[in-house]
């Protein structure tokens, strides 16, 4: 197989040696260093192959000794030149077709990132540029594992990273690290999350600070976390132990604190309502290489009062620079100016303030009751509302018992 | 002279275990089946017929006799030849 490979790289010419004695020829070719291949003999000569650069040595070899030699076959690429040369356009056709279709797969042209949650994909994309991964960046100019072992450095909210060239499209795959929540284990007091009145007290560990009806502030503590053992009035108070037993200590509050509390929400609107409301649309196209910018379609229109340009680019970045395709939405606003009556722009400012509200609100339980207030003067051209809801939810949150407090005790 | 210069490299060709075709200049024959006759360390050819190949070695030929012969690869020192073989013959 290589032979014929080299073969045909350095050309082979078949040949018809006649004459009287024709061993002679072929070792008097031997001890020239000429390598004689399928020698056949038939009726009208010797048949051989040799390379066609030892043509010339055999040729003078056989006139000094006056044997007859013919060519009967030439065959490799020294062969095929005049080929070559009258099809020059293909031939250069096809290298220029791999030579571009080498350095083109050569390119980073796609990057994905997939298993990021926590943290921004566009930060693990900027990390990966800073190892030589972006779209654009040769491949040979970046290492895998140092790309992969970098970014866990980087970002260290990652566990693991696996950078996946497939052709020209690179996957980064990562899986985040799953930290435990940081919950306070020491001991701790219960405190009022928010401002309310104490509902119901129910103490699991620790002393209660407050009882039902009590209004607390945000911060105040609920259920202490420092409990004073109090002598049972129903045991005769003894000796030295008893003292021991009422030295106060400190444990982890646990416990709920239901109470009422008020969330607020908050919207306005103006008798006069200034609208704006979409009208016609016109895209353009436009082709962006480095050197310069072709409109594609459509016609920038300049008859809209008041109008809203949208871009959007698909860029993709190849080695000679970024080449994208420019889409521009022009879209048309029309003003609308809407005169509202009291009981409509009240309407509205609930409907907003509702809004606002439900946001505070979320996945809390469903209020008691919902109070509404409109807070604004009856000239003022703003209609104000507020809306407060009433409802009951725990309110007992831990806090660490600072060491001032330890210390006293 | 000469003889006793052989006798002595075959003496220490013995000694020290060196195969002789490398040392004497000995050929070496390979055969494959019936049809592949490689011989190492010839010194020309003396006759070439399709039924009869004679093969000049340092010391006597070779003459290997068979139908359809045919010089697959002629090196300076090596030869390979394809066909079928009946026989293959020293001559001194």
């Amino acid at each position: 197989m290589i032979n014929r490979f080299f073969e045909q790289v350095g050309g082979i010419i078949r040949v018809r040696l006649q004459g009287k004695n024709l061993e002679k020829i072929i070792n008097m070719a031997l001890a020239r260093g000429i390598f004689i291949n399928d020698v056949k003999r038939k009726e009208d000569g010797l048949h051989f192959k040799i390379r066609s650069s030892a043509f010339q040595a055999l040729k003078s070899l056989t006139e000094e000794n006056g044997y007859e030699l013919e060519v009967t076959e030439k065959k490799g690429m020294p062969f095929y030149q005049a080929l070559i040369k009258r099809r020059l356009g293909f031939v250069i056709g096809a290298l220029i077709f791999i030579i571009s279709l080498y350095l083109l797969s050569s390119f980073v042209w796609f990057i994905e990132v997939t298993g990021a949650q926590q943290v921004d994909p566009n930060r693990i994309l900027i990390t990966a540029a800073r190892y030589g991964i972006y779209q654009g960046a040769a491949k040979w100019n970046f290492s895998r594992t140092e790309a992969e072992e970098g970014m866990l450095r980087d970002i260290n909210q990652l566990t693991y990273v696996k950078v996946d060239v497939r052709g020209v499209k690179v996957t980064i795959e990562v899986v985040e690290k799953v930290l435990p929540r940081d919950e306070i284990t020491g001991p701790c007091h219960l405190v009022a999350s928010r401002d309310g009145i104490i509902e119901e007290v129910l103490v699991l560990d620790g002393q209660a600070n407050v009882e039902a009806g009590d209004v607390v502030a945000r911060g105040d503590i609920l259920i202490s976390g420092i409990v004073f053992p109090q002598i049972s009035p129903y045991i005769i108070p003894d000796t030295a132990e008893n003292h021991s037993n009422l030295m106060p200590y400190t444990v982890r509050a646990r416990g709920q604190v239901e109470a009422r509390v008020w969330y607020e929400g908050y919207g306005e609107c103006s008798l006069v309502e200034e609208k704006v409301i979409p009208g016609r649309e016109t895209t353009l196209y436009y082709l962006e290489t480095p050197w310069r910018t072709v409109k594609l379609k459509g016609t920038s229109p300049s008859k809209y009062d008041m109008a809203e340009e949208e871009h959007q680019r698909k860029t993709v970045h190849t080695p000679l620079g970024p080449i994208s395709l420019h889409q521009v939405i022009i879209k048309e606003h029309i003003k609308k100016v809407t005169e509202l009556t009291i009981s409509e722009a009240e309407k509205i400012a609930v409907e907003r303030a509702q809004q606002v509200l439900n946001a505070k609100l979320g996945q809390r339980n469903q209020p008691l009751n919902v109070t509404k207030e409109i807070i604004s003067s009856p000239s003022d051209p703003i209609i104000r509302v507020k809306l407060t809801a009433e409802l009951i939810e725990d309110i007992a949150m831990p806090e660490p018992i600072t060491t001032a407090e330890h210390s006293q005790l | 002279m000469a003889k006793q210069r052989e006798a002595l490299t075959k003496v220490v060709a013995e000694f020290l275990d060196i195969p002789k075709d490398l040392v004497l200049d000995l050929p070496k024959i390979t055969i494959i089946g019936r049809n592949e006759v490689y011989l190492e360390n010839h010194r020309g050819i003396i006759e070439y017929l399709p039924h009869r190949l004679r093969i000049n070695l340092s010391r006597g030929f070779v003459e290997i006799e068979g139908r359809d012969l045919e010089i697959k690869a002629l090196m300076a020192d090596e030869i390979s030849i394809n066909g079928q073989v009946n026989s293959i013959k020293y001559h001194d």
